[in-house]
């Protein structure tokens, strides 16, 4: 197999944004998450919680609340005071309206997703009926004085009950007038601060279920105004509630990262009466817990420390299967790392800005295992920052280290890049061809001759590069007509020839290679594809699945190679299979053309097809094992996955050159202590 | 109260007057019965001048010892101001260092002077006085502008900020409210929040293994000597390398 000298980098100062909302589809197949910093993303469950889109944040929008309304389309609301609608298909924040109220703090959809309610902070409830086009302004209910923090719908849509601070009010929607006010904290003599109620819900049996700030879930009768039950799950707040739609389980999200899952359950068995206990308790984050969801099979939490953990219940899975596992996402699901092979510069995509750096070098060799010491440090070129509020989309760098270019939602930058002995300059590159917003993703051709940019509805754009530093828009690559809309593009990597570009929906992938003239279409598959990549020599794209298939095609022939069809009809090996995090980047070694390198989050693999595929019985992860065997037995259980987790958590995996390898890893504890303070947990014996 | 006092004193010394005359021996019956006693002016008169006289004296030697105080006090907060400021020296020279910078920007200002002025007669003679008067409102203007260095060298710092009108309007306000309010709830003094080290390492203290903290080595620490020594030795080797060359 070789030896690889491994430049193992741990400068990429990533800190992810902390989860804010959450919200489940209503038919339970996606999931949207909002995160601190803006930007809204949608998991798909069925296809292994890929995450599907994602749509950047902006610096002066924030969420408070998202929600799906009127089937699949998703709106989300924020202390600027605006609604927004999302534009799934174009991946970028559509129409905003506003709200009229102030900051708004919450907003849901009611049972039909027609019409929306927002809480603002002025106290006011307002309806919004969701149109074709957009939203229009329905109705103001009864205004109370104090800021509206959560609001609920019951399912028959007749009350909605609002939180508040101190109270809630149940307002009832023909009328719009409050029928009861119930105070949170009546009952408590010397409650020396205010209790905010940070979640409510209102059940179909007309409880009403809330959420505040002391930690304490309670029930309420709100006919009566009484309190049914009370339950302190915490000493400190309960951040957000979600209940499931049978109503028979809620869990509840706490300021120290514990969530707690409570369920009506009958008080003696086979019993009429029921009550609601609190059942299981996890810590699965480390910081607040502001969002929660409860989808028919899994309890979902997301919390400050950037994790979204899908916790399935067992009693809801049917079969025993990888889907009864515990997922945690802390790492996004793409790529924001580019690396120029010859040039050995890096680019690291931040949320406003990118930083090149180069990479350090050794002159020494040594044995498996031994870490070199440097000649040369690696060194931090350049930090660019995105002009303007918006968020970065996309980000890449030539092969040689002179071009770099990123796109954010209204517009595509590119700049020349010289190193001149110490110093660096970046110039822009002007007249930039202004190309129908957003660039969802940026390849640059080997040779660095031309730019590929892959942008809305499925087209791709095709730039040539001239020298000193201009560009010129050579044509565009359009999408067979039958995709147009529902079109992802991704470029893959590998186009040596410079024409080779690959588009690819959750549903149809296409590949156009219009300078091959060829244009085929790889048959389709029912799983959101995870990496894509063209090899440079045999032209054979190799598509990474988020079920972790793996499949080969080979575009000049048009069909999938054999070595593909030996794999499925073999099957993938189950530890393979039951992998947590989908391969984000698929790479070649142009010197050896059996082998493919690919990575996930924790692990990367060496694919040699000349060598046999393991079945179910063998260890896959045999490489300690193999080591440790003399030559002839080693032979025999030698196999095509060459996997190493030495590394974790892992960005980004390239090839340099025929041995040399760079990981870039992001230890998850290097980023924690950047985040919000967390909740003190006293130990014993600390 | 001079006045009352006066007039205190001009009654007491009526009263006295009759005193130091013979008087017939009386009683207070006999006193309300009989006609007032006669006093002759020119003693009267006597009589109240010397009390003015003493009165005045009173309120001069008053007078004169609060100037004497407020004097006193002066001279005190003059010494106090004196002891302040710099020695003489330095004020000295730089006061001789602004009149330098006062000459290179002189002839610009009189460039710009000269340039503002038109061509009519009574400014023609405006700029005539402006040159001979230069001279004089030299030292003036030295003086002023000394002063204005003065006062900006000695940097008075405002009670004012600038800010930019877009970032304050009044939905900026909301937010910011209510990001507040979203702070005080989530990290104010009630919410018993702990630093980031201290929480990440209780699991290193708890382990079987003990280890250090998450951030046992405070990166802060000494950060302005760190910065000190990497410039100096940049500026070493660059010595160095010009002297080998």
């Amino acid at each position: 197999m070789g030896e690889f000298e491994v430049h193992r980098v741990r400068f990429f100062g990533l800190v992810p944004a902390g989860v804010r909302c959450l919200a489940c589809h209503p038919r339970g197949s996606r999931l949207a998450l909002a995160r601190t910093d803006g930007a809204v993303e949608v998991y798909n469950f069925a296809a292994n919680y890929f995450q599907e889109k994602v749509i950047p944040g902006h610096e002066l929008r924030t969420v408070e609340s998202l929600c799906w309304a009127a089937g699949d389309r998703l709106f989300g609301a924020g202390l600027s005071g605006d609604i927004t609608e999302y534009d799934l298909s174009g991946l970028s924040a559509a129409r905003g309206v506003d709200g009229g109220g102030g900051p708004i703090w919450s907003m849901v959809a009611n049972s039909t997703g027609t019409q929306l309610a927002i809480g603002c902070e002025d106290g006011s409830v307002k309806i919004f009926q969701v149109v074709p086009g957009g939203i229009q302004f329905e109705r103001n209910l009864d205004r109370r004085k104090g800021r509206v923090l959560c609001l609920s719908w019951h399912p028959s849509d007749t009350h909605i009950v609002a939180g508040s601070i101190d109270f809630f009010r149940v307002i009832d929607v023909t009328s719009g007038q409050t029928v009861q006010r119930i105070m949170v904290n009546h009952h408590v003599e010397k409650a020396k601060r205010e209790c905010v109620v940070w979640a409510i819900s209102l059940l179909s049996s007309g409880t009403v279920v809330s959420a505040d700030s002391f930690g304490r879930v309670q029930f309420w009768d709100w006919e009566q105004g009484t309190l049914a039950e009370s339950h302190t799950v915490s000493t400190s707040a309960a951040l957000s509630l979600a209940v499931s739609e049978k109503e028979d389980s809620i869990i509840v999200g706490t300021s120290t990262g514990a969530t707690y899952q409570l369920q009506l359950l009958p008080v003696t068995l086979g019993g009429q009466e029921k009550r609601w206990v609190r059942t299981k308790p996890f810590q699965f984050h480390s910081h607040d817990v502001r969002a929660v969801a409860h989808s028919p099979t899994a309890l979902i939490s997301g919390g400050l420390d950037a994790q979204l953990v899908i916790r399935p219940l067992m009693e809801k899975i049917q079969k025993k299967s990888y889907d009864a596992a515990l997922r945690k996402f802390t790492f996004p699901h793409r790529r924001l790392v580019s690396c120029a092979r010859k040039a050995r510069l890096l680019l690291f995509q931040f949320s406003q800005y990118l930083e090149l750096w180069r990479l350090g070098s050794t002159e020494e060799t040594g044995k498996d295992g031994e870490v070199l010491p440097l000649c040369q440090m690696p060194e931090h070129l350049v930090q660019l920052k995105s002009k303007g509020p918006e968020h970065i989309y996309c980000s890449c760098v030539s092969p040689c280290g002179t071009w770099v270019g990123y796109s954010t939602a209204s517009r595509f930058h590119l700049y020349r890049v010289h190193c001149d002995g110490d110093g660096v300059s970046l110039r822009k590159v002007p007249k930039v061809p202004k190309l129908l917003p957003p660039a969802y993703q940026l390849q640059f051709s080997a040779d660095s001759d031309s730019l590929f940019v892959a942008s809305a509805r499925g087209s791709v754009h095709v730039f040539q590069l001239l020298e000193p530093g201009g560009c010129k828009h050579l044509h565009t690559l359009r999408p067979p007509s039958g995709v147009e809309g529902r079109c992802l593009p991704f470029l893959p990597r590998g186009s040596a020839q410079g024409g080779c570009v690959a588009e690819v929906s959750a549903v149809v992938p296409s590949v156009h290679c219009p300078l091959l003239q060829h244009h085929c279409t790889v048959p389709t598959y029912n799983c959101a594809v995870s990496a894509l990549a063209i090899h440079p020599s045999t032209n054979n794209l190799v598509i990474a699945y988020s079920d972790q298939q793996l499949l080969e095609f080979s575009i000049p022939e048009k069909q999938y190679t054999s070595w593909s069809r030996a794999v499925q009809s073999r099957g993938l090996h189950r530890a393979w299979l039951e992998r947590d995090s989908p391969i984000t980047h698929i790479t070649f070694n142009p010197k050896n053309p059996s082998h493919i390198l690919l990575h996930d989050t924790y692990l990367l693999c060496v694919l040699d097809k000349s060598l046999p595929l393991p079945d179910d019985s063998t260890l896959l992860m045999n490489q300690s094992t193999l080591k440790q065997l003399p030559e002839t037995a080693r032979k025999r259980q030698l196999h095509a996955f060459k996997i190493c987790k030495k590394f974790q958590p892992l960005l980004f995996m390239d090839l340099l050159d025929e041995n040399c390898l760079v990981v870039v890893e992001r230890p998850i504890m290097d980023f924690k202590t950047q985040l919000p303070l967390p909740v003190q947990q006293k130990k014993f014996g600390t | 109260m001079a006045r009352r006092q006066k007039g205190k004193a001009a009654a007491a010394g009526k009263r006295r007057a009759p005193a130091a005359l013979p008087s017939p021996a009386s009683s207070s019956e006999d006193e309300a019965d009989e006609a007032p006693e006669e006093v002759p002016f020119g003693v009267a008169r006597e009589a109240a001048e010397a009390e003015r006289k003493l009165v005045g004296e009173a309120a001069r030697r008053h007078r004169e010892l609060l100037k004497e105080k407020r004097r006193r006090h002066q001279e005190l907060f003059a010494e106090q101001k004196k002891r302040k400021l710099l020695p003489e020296a330095v004020l000295q020279e730089l006061q001789e260092l602004q009149e330098l910078q006062d000459v290179s920007a002189r002839p610009a200002e009189q460039a710009v002077a000269d340039d503002s002025v038109t061509l009519d007669e009574e400014l023609e003679a405006e700029a005539v006085q402006l040159d001979q008067g230069q001279a004089e409102s030299q030292d003036q203007v030295e003086v002023q502008e000394k002063k204005g260095k003065k006062s900006k060298g000695a940097r008075t710092k405002g009670n004012y900020m600038a800010v930019c009108l877009k970032d304050h309007s009044v939905t900026g306000l909301h937010q910011q409210l209510a990001k507040d309010f979203l702070n005080a709830q989530l990290y104010g003094p009630h919410t018993n929040r702990v630093q980031a080290n201290e929480f990440f390492s209780l699991a290193n203290k708890k382990d079987p293994v003990k280890k250090a903290a998450v951030q046992f080595v405070d990166k802060s620490w000494g950060k302005d000597k760190k910065e000190k020594a990497e410039r100096f030795k940049k500026r070493w080797l660059a010595t160095q390398i010009k002297n080998g060359l």
